[in-house]
């Protein structure tokens, strides 16, 4: 079975004044359709490039990503925010909801853009706002819900419109213990129910060690990688 | 997807409501003092456009050639049945024949040089000031008479209903003499009109001066005010007639020409200044707004919305800003036009403004074309100069996720 996602040789640096910084340093990683994988490690390991470069929100200097056997750093910038539209779901750690829509707006917002139609979209989010917990918060906005019901928000808008994959920065990072256990829970579920592949940056240990696969980056190289061990 | 975007711009101006309000009560402001200037401009043009020709200097008029280089008696033509034919043919139309020849007026006191008109009053009603301004007696009198203003009367001593002496070259030569009443008094805001036109009926003009069927002028009001169509009515009557002189007031009045479209022109330079101190209002409060949600199209872009996209998002925005201001703007002036009616007289300027040859009635004209160019220019200067600071925001490589 081809793999979702192949990381070849990935390089990224920056420059901080006459500094450079190897963010992401000669990383290789593969990666089936419906794994749940953790990415962790110290801050400045290369965590967010990693999942940015992934997301094809920044190019690499170096090496390929293949997703669903097709190279991302080839694309031009249209291409890559169509392929961003369509094939990858994103969670961040501030849920960045947009505050002037509701939570079914919110979910139905991305399909709407996909060029779905009105009515669909309403229908489809509604069925996924139901699954992630939040039937009858449809018509609430941003801020009249809490963090937790928003970070579920962003969860519903990530998977609505089913990619291929779907990458969450930290999404438990602003999240109390009792609310980032259950949303991991829901991510886990979710990723069974749905096949789906995620990759979740985090550093907390409750949410690294939930997952099956463990990845763990330090100073832009893959220090450890669980599933590979076990391979091994 | 166009009405999706339209409603999310729609709702981003309501998230910082007072920024949005300064912005519409800005634009508001700005669009409807443009409208108010060329509106107020266009009324002034107009309202001296009708002073003028209310001077008896109609839209079109027909002399003989010399005439108007040479005001003389004997340059008159022939109010032939073909000439009246043709106008009674011509649809839409005031006419009034006229004499005019200088003369001199006497009275027991002092004598002055004056100008006769000899008049038709039925077709001179509404056609020029005489009809409006009329301070005591009557000028529709069959009986030989004169209908005078009244500082002539105050130069002369004299007043209604006593006789006067004209004097005047006569057609084939020699002098004309005639004695007559005073019939009416006119008061007239310019008073080098009230101090030198006199009127007589036309009839009791022609006999007088011996020139018969003969007129020196047919004043032509028609009903449009459209420059092009009152050119090309004069044009068609000089082809039909090339023995007369058929001008329009723009033909003969070149300066007033001149300083309506001066004025015009300067209308503009004040609404360009108008403008741009809109779009430095627009720009600072856009480049602040942009620069806040910097974070928001950054989560946009990451989530698959293209930067073109997001560029027509705050397009919209501006769009839906300017639409509500122009709409207020409109709205604001209909509403003073309507208060305003039929305008103000400006009494106490009105004998200032007649000698310069200008209207004293303040009043707006609604001229929808004017208001179009003035709408087209603001809106699209307003597009132009949002589309920087928005495609600054929206550049790929300031759009970064989260």
């Amino acid at each position: 079975m081809q793999p979702i996602l192949e990381i070849q040789q990935l390089c990224k640096h920056y420059h901080d004044g006459d500094k450079l910084i190897q963010a992401v340093d000669n990383v290789s990683l593969t990666i089936e359709k419906g794994e749940f994988i953790s990415l962790y490690g110290p801050s400045g390991s290369g965590k967010t490039t990693l999942l940015n470069l992934i997301g094809g929100l920044e190019r690499p200097d170096n090496g390929d990503i293949l997703l669903n056997g097709q190279s991302t750093p080839k694309l031009n910038t249209d291409q890559l925010t169509d392929l961003r539209l369509n094939k990858i779901g994103f969670i961040f750690q501030s849920y960045n909801l947009i505050p002037v829509f509701n939570a079914l707006e919110n979910v139905a917002f991305i399909m709407q853009m996909q060029g779905q139609d009105k009515a669909s979209t309403l229908e489809r989010a509604r069925e996924v706002l139901k699954a992630v917990g939040l039937e009858g918060l449809e018509n609430r906005r941003p801020a009249h819900l809490s963090g937790g019901q928003q970070q579920r928000v962003a969860i519903a808008r990530a998977i609505a419109a089913k990619p291929s994959l779907v990458l969450a920065d930290e999404p438990t990072a602003n999240l109390d213990s009792q609310n980032s256990r259950a949303l991991i829970e829901l991510l886990k579920q979710l990723n069974e129910e749905l096949n789906m592949t995620f990759i979740i940056t985090s550093h907390d240990p409750e949410v690294i060690h939930f997952a099956p696969r463990q990845i763990q980056l330090r100073d832009g190289q893959v220090v450890s990688d669980d599933l590979a061990k076990d391979k091994n | 997807m166009s009405v999706r975007l339209s409603t999310f711009a729609w709702r981003n101006l309501w998230r910082n409501a007072r920024r949005t309000l300064v912005l519409i009560s800005v634009f508001t402001l700005g669009i409807f003092t443009m409208l108010l200037i060329q509106s107020f401009l266009q009324g002034w043009m107009k309202s001296t456009f009708e002073t003028t020709y209310k001077n008896l200097a109609e839209p079109i008029q027909i002399h003989h050639p010399d005439y108007i280089d040479e005001p003389e008696v004997e340059h008159f033509f022939d109010f032939n049945a073909r000439l009246k034919q043709q106008l009674e043919n011509t649809p839409n139309i005031q006419v009034a024949p006229r004499i005019r020849v200088n003369a001199t007026m006497q009275s027991e006191y002092d004598s002055v040089s004056v100008m006769i008109v000899g008049f038709n009053p039925e077709a001179e009603k509404g056609l020029s000031f005489l009809s409006e301004s009329m301070l005591a007696g009557d000028y529709q009198r069959e009986a030989p008479g004169l209908v005078i203003g009244e500082k002539l009367a105050k130069r002369l001593t004299t007043q209604l209903d006593r006789r006067v002496v004209l004097m005047a070259q006569k057609n084939g030569g020699g002098l004309a003499e005639i004695g007559l009443p005073i019939q009416g008094l006119y008061k007239h805001a310019d008073p080098r009109i009230e101090e030198s036109l006199v009127f007589m009926p036309i009839d009791t003009a022609a006999n007088w001066l011996n020139i018969k069927q003969g007129l020196h002028e047919i004043g032509m009001v028609p009903a449009t005010d459209n420059k092009l169509e009152i050119q090309a009515l004069s044009a068609e009557l000089q082809a039909a007639f090339p023995d007369l002189s058929v001008q329009t007031i723009w033909q003969r009045q070149p300066i007033l020409e001149a300083t309506l479209e001066l004025s015009e022109n300067m209308i503009w330079i004040w609404l360009g200044f108008v403008l741009l101190l809109m779009m430095l209002g627009m720009l600072n409060t856009l480049m602040m707004s942009l620069y806040e949600r910097q974070q928001e199209f950054n989560l946009l872009y990451s989530l698959g919305i293209k930067p073109l996209r997001l560029r027509l998002l705050v397009v919209y925005e501006v769009g839906l800003i300017l639409l509500v201001s122009t709409l207020l703007a409109i709205l604001f002036m209909l509403g003073l036009v309507a208060w305003i009616g039929d305008g103000i007289e400006l009494q106490r300027f009105a004998e200032g403004a007649a000698q310069f040859g200008m209207g004293s009635k303040l009043y707006l004209l609604i001229d929808l074309p004017k208001w179009t160019e003035v709408l087209i220019a603001t809106l699209s200067t307003t597009i132009v100069f949002s589309l920087w600071p928005i495609w600054r925001a929206t550049r790929h490589n300031r759009l970064q996720a989260r």
